[in-house]
């Protein structure tokens, strides 16, 4: 198989040998068998075999940092999922972490299987069948199902969500028919399974009558945005993530932000972000996160030395490649995010909650950080704002 | 850009491209990523859970003791249970995980039982147990995933005789086929 169209498409003939992908690259850090310079020679020298095989193919972490500092605009992240594209015809797939599980409901997703997986929703929540806006949950229900051995849960974050756009006065279509938005296929090289996913959910929203859809997961708002408009054409609605909504209705006074309850009993709570790659370098949104945590009263936010465009991946990818490896990266990132004087790793991306966590989870934890998602704080931050807390559930 | 520096730059491409090849051969480690010899349980389960039309494809994950050694008594003393069930053995319970049972449904299943000792007897100490775990957690997935969890069912063994173990295939199988068919969209 040849890569001539890919050489073409992510202007590799452009590469200068300089390396700065390579030095930027996090993998590279810690695997010195993993080069993205060595991979764009072999892709110039047309070795295609040579790098369908190769088993480093699938440990790129799609971060998009090394596309995003090559100074000659060489696109190495996008490389990397055409080349899995062809690495897979080939006969050839990456080691699935948790033992296949979540490539497996993906699979079942793509088939036609329809879910029934809005089991999180409580009585107290308002939500609709039909209407302007829909909520996008992701495989939150599934996180929860797989993850209880680091003792996580993620609907909480649904939850909170749906909270907080009721609280902001927005009744949103929550479906549960919702299946995977694709990006884990879409990335590591399983286009027709990502092409399936993507229109069972065009239609599942186009029956919803919505104008607007909302998403809590930058892997999700990223497909959304720029993977269904490129493969399908214009929507029909807009896509947006929630922290944007949000920070409308607060600065319109439409939501009020009060004291977090675990910033009660300090001055401050000192909080830090961790960038999501898909929110900082592929959709550009670094600043509505901070706005917002900034205008939470009782919340000071310090920032990690590598942040937005320069933030580090959480370490893992597309349920794909584990290794040591990975786990290295997550290590350096938190012992970074302590560094910081912070007491809480603030996340924006339901992953990089997971991944974070399960690298803190070992029993002598080296490093003491608390991890909540964005969505969550502002909710606890929101009930105390509208007064009507403390009554409320979370 | 001016001819010459046209020239100069196809020069450097091919010199680039020596450098390059010469670099590339010293550096070029096989490394497959082939798939391992885990596909190959992957294919079993995809060949077994593959059913004529209206058939009710039962596929059953045995222990390698006492469950798959109950199923060859069943066979020795002619026991008779439906052909719609396969049975695929597995070295031990513990070896189970979601992926594989519901791998079966992706490929046509309509129930899996899986069949493992009883925890006490487990020959590999905590094998039982932990497909205990893995079972109650397939079981949720299958609920969000439309399948059902009463179509993922755990049995556990303490003998090797044939009875029990065609008793529960066959209790099983006519539960599954009475069950409404899960909706797959096309
Ligand atoms: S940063 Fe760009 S130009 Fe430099 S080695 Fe990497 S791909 Fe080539
Ligand atoms: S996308 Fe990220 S992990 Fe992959 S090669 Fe580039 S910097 Fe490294």
């Amino acid at each position: 198989m040849s890569l001539e169209r890919e050489v073409k498409e992510t202007k590799a003939y452009n590469c200068v040998e300089c390396g700065i992908c390579t030095a930027s690259c996090p993998v590279s850090r810690v695997n010195p068998d993993f080069s993205p310079r060595l991979m764009v020679e072999k892709l110039l020298l047309g070795s295609g075999m040579e790098i369908f095989s190769d088993r480093e193919l699938w440990s790129c972490l799609t971060c998009r940092t090394c596309s995003v500092r090559c100074p000659s605009q060489v696109d190495y992240n996008e490389f990397t999922r055409a080349a899995r594209v062809k690495a897979r015809k080939a006969g050839f797939e990456g080691v699935d972490t948790h033992a296949g599980v979540l490539r497996s409901i993906m699979e079942l997703q793509a088939k036609g299987f329809r879910p029934k997986a809005a089991t999180w929703l409580d009585g107290g929540l308002k939500t609709a069948k039909q209407g302007h806006d829909f909520y996008f949950v992701g495989c939150l229900p599934y996180f929860d199902v797989v993850f209880t051995n680091i003792e996580l849960k993620s609907t909480s974050i649904a939850r909170s969500a749906v909270r907080l756009m009721n609280l902001a006065g927005i009744r949103p279509v929550v479906s549960e028919n919702e299946r995977c938005c694709g990006h884990d296929f879409y990335w590591s090289g399983n286009h027709e399974g990502f092409e399936k996913l993507a229109a069972f959910n065009l239609k599942l929203i186009s029956g919803s009558k919505a104008k607007r859809v909302i998403l809590t997961c930058p892997e999700g708002y990223h497909m959304f945005s720029e993977a269904y408009k490129a493969r399908f054409g214009k929507l029909g609605f807009e896509v947006v993530h929630l922290t944007d909504v949000l920070l409308e209705k607060v600065k319109k006074g439409k939501l009020k932000l009060g004291r977090p309850s675990s910033a009660l009993a300090e001055e401050t709570l000192k909080v830090t972000l961790q960038d999501a790659c898909r929110m900082g370098r592929m959709m550009g949104k670094t600043e509505e996160m901070r706005e917002l945590l900034r205008l939470i009263p009782g919340v000071e936010l310090v920032e990690m030395p590598r942040n937005r465009a320069d933030a580090v991946c959480c370490g893992s990818s597309e349920w794909v490649s584990c290794t040591l490896c990975n786990k290295q990266i997550q290590l350096e990132r938190l012992a970074e995010s302590r560094d910081t004087g912070a007491k809480l790793l603030v996340t924006a991306c339901p992953k990089c909650r997971i991944h974070l966590t399960c690298a803190l989870y070992d029993k002598d934890r080296p490093i003491k950080i608390d991890i909540e998602d964005i969505t969550s704080l502002l909710m606890d931050a929101a009930e105390n704002g509208s007064g009507k807390g403390g009554k409320r559930r979370a | 850009m001016s001819p010459k520096k046209k020239t100069s730059r196809r020069t450097r491409g091919a010199t680039a491209t020596a450098t390059r090849k010469r670099r590339m051969n010293k550096a070029s480690r096989k490394k497959t990523a082939k798939r391992a010899a885990r596909a190959s349980t992957k294919e079993t389960v995809r060949s077994a859970a593959k059913k004529p039309k209206g058939a009710t494809r039962i596929i059953v994950f045995a222990c390698s003791w006492y469950p798959s050694i109950a199923a060859d008594n069943a066979g020795v003393v002619g026991l008779e249970y439906s052909a719609d069930v396969r049975i695929l053995t597995l070295a031990c319970a513990g070896r189970l995980t979601p992926s594989l049972v519901l791998d079966a449904f992706g490929a046509g299943a309509a129930g899996v039982l899986v069949a493992a000792c009883k925890p006490e007897l487990c020959h590999h100490v905590n094998g039982s147990s932990i497909c205990e775990r893995t079972v109650a957690e397939t079981r949720e997935l299958a609920e969000l995933l439309g399948i059902g969890a009463e179509r993922v069912l755990l049995e556990t063994f303490d003998s090797e005789k044939g009875e029990p173990f065609v008793e529960s295939v066959e209790s099983f199988r006519k539960r599954v086929g009475k069950l409404k068919p899960f909706v797959v969209e096309q």
